[in-house]
């Protein structure tokens, strides 16, 4: 398979990063490590891309986070979905299903009948 | 047989954190937040048998360049509390003009009372160099040392700037205005004394050393602003003189020829004030001086042969003797002085003098840091 293109990652990143928290609270290393496994690594994200999505959501109140300590005794920031960012998640998901339906009739669409 | 320094991962990452940090569009919380990944990217890596340097090395390539990341989180919009380095920019132009002001009112008012202390004497003059020379230097030294903790004193300032804007704006406003009448009141008094209709005054070098203190309180900014430069290229590792220690050639005659100007100022002053009369055994003065200062640096620099790093310190000299004879020929009487009574043999055998004692000097401090 080809490599995801930049604007489609770009694209993904928001519902991608919403549905990971979805699963439960993380932080930003570990929602890299779930991404790239669940996706069978095709999708990688980086830093760079991660933290200012992160930031984005914090500011648009989807989610908040906490500084805690983990079991390794270092400080790590923690995001948990908030009420809104959970509904976002939902418009996400519709979106997103409503674009597959969309491709999938269009790639599998059978020849004209006339 | 020489030992590899064992891999420090707390400074290794200290210094990955201060490139961050000078790449200005990372917040604290960003940065700590980073270092949190760094450190768990590093401990994944470990646990497949990677060197704990291996494993830094890898983590910090993962995470992209400074400039890389920066440019992402540059993207996000933030408040303006972040906005750091116009502040950081007017404050350090209002800082300056604040000790501007401050040295001329404390030189000013000082030279008027020692003249009306001491009269139109020596005594006098030399005071007032004297003070003029221990203003400078301590400028030197409380910038320079401001600069080191620097970190201290800019987290004090915006986390004031953050509680209390106006306090703070207003603080800086009386300051500012206090030394502006300071030195506005000083500077009158310091003209007065001289005003040639009111006082015939015979030891008038006075006023010729005192304008060039303001020579050298210039230069000293120039070589602070110089030394900030070096710091920031080279991420906080260099210091002015330890990158002269390995600069390219053409760097160290521009250097040279600064330095030299530099000596020729403050032969001029001295000269003035102590044997007036001796013109020019200044220029063989500053000359020595200079290649000796040229020497103290070039004698622990390791990048140029002996030979070399001699002819580097004495092309400067040659160069401005090139550029005095061509100026002189052309707009100046001839003969010139510098071509009578052997000055140009004089001239760089005073600064080949110099530069051998500066590099002897200076490769004897070199082996005492080795024995150290």
């Amino acid at each position: 398979m080809n490599d995801l293109t930049k604007e489609l990652v770009a694209a993904t990143s928001v519902p991608v990063v919403l549905a990971v928290l979805g699963r439960g609270e993380s932080y930003g290393y570990d929602i890299i490590r779930q991404v790239r496994e669940l996706s069978g690594g095709k999708l990688d994200f980086s830093e760079g891309t991660l933290y200012p999505v992160l930031r984005k959501l914090e500011e648009r109140g989807l989610v908040e986070t906490e500084w805690r300590k983990a079991e390794n005794e270092r400080q790590r920031k923690y995001y948990r979905l908030k009420d809104q960012g959970r509904a976002t998640l939902e418009t996400e998901r519709t979106n997103w299903n409503a674009i597959n339906n969309l491709l999938q009739n269009l790639w599998n669409a059978n020849p004209a009948l006339t | 047989m020489e030992r590899q320094p064992r891999f420090d991962l707390t400074a290794a990452t200290e210094t990955w954190l201060d490139i961050l940090r000078q790449q200005g569009t990372f917040t604290d919380d960003d940065r700590r937040e980073l270092h949190g990944h760094l450190l768990d990217a590093i401990e994944a890596l470990k646990a497949k048998d990677l060197s704990e340097e291996e494993a830094f090395l890898l983590a910090r390539h993962r995470l992209g360049s400074a400039e890389t990341l920066g440019a992402e989180f540059g993207k996000i919009q933030r408040p303006f509390v972040v906005q750091r380095e116009p502040v950081i920019l007017l404050l350090g132009a209002l800082v300056f003009l604040i000790l501007k002001n401050g040295m001329q009112t404390v030189s000013d008012f000082a030279a008027v009372w020692f003249a009306h202390t001491w009269g139109d004497s020596l005594t006098t003059s030399l005071l007032d160099v004297g003070l003029c020379f221990v203003l400078l230097a301590g400028l030197i030294l409380v910038v320079v040392r401001f600069m080191q903790s620097g970190k201290k004193a800019q987290y004090w300032f915006f986390k004031n700037l953050h509680r209390a804007p106006v306090l703070v704006a207003l603080v800086v406003s009386i300051l500012l205005g206090l030394s502006a009448l300071g030195a506005y009141s000083a500077g009158h008094a310091f003209d007065e004394l001289l005003h040639p209709t009111s006082l015939h005054w015979t030891h008038q070098e006075i006023w010729h050393v005192h304008n060039l203190f303001w020579l050298g309180f210039y230069l000293s900014w120039l070589l602070i602003f110089l030394n900030v430069v070096v710091q920031y290229a080279s991420v906080g590792n260099q210091t002015l003189i330890s990158w002269l220690q390995q600069a390219p050639a053409g760097w160290l005659v521009v250097a040279g020829l600064c330095s030299f100007t530099c000596w020729l100022g403050l032969s001029v002053a001295g000269m003035r004030l102590l044997v007036p009369t001796e013109g020019i055994n200044r220029f063989f003065i500053s000359a020595a001086l200079s290649c000796l200062a040229s020497g103290l640096v070039l004698g622990r620099s390791s990048r140029y042969s002996l030979p070399i790093r001699f002819l580097l310190i004495l092309a400067p000299i040659a160069a401005w003797y090139g550029l005095a004879l061509g100026e002189n020929l052309l707009y100046d009487e001839v003969p010139s002085f510098l071509l009578s009574d052997f000055f140009a043999l004089k001239f760089m055998a005073s600064a080949a003098l110099g530069a051998l004692v500066g590099l002897g000097l200076g490769a004897f401090r070199r082996q005492k840091s080795f024995t150290a």
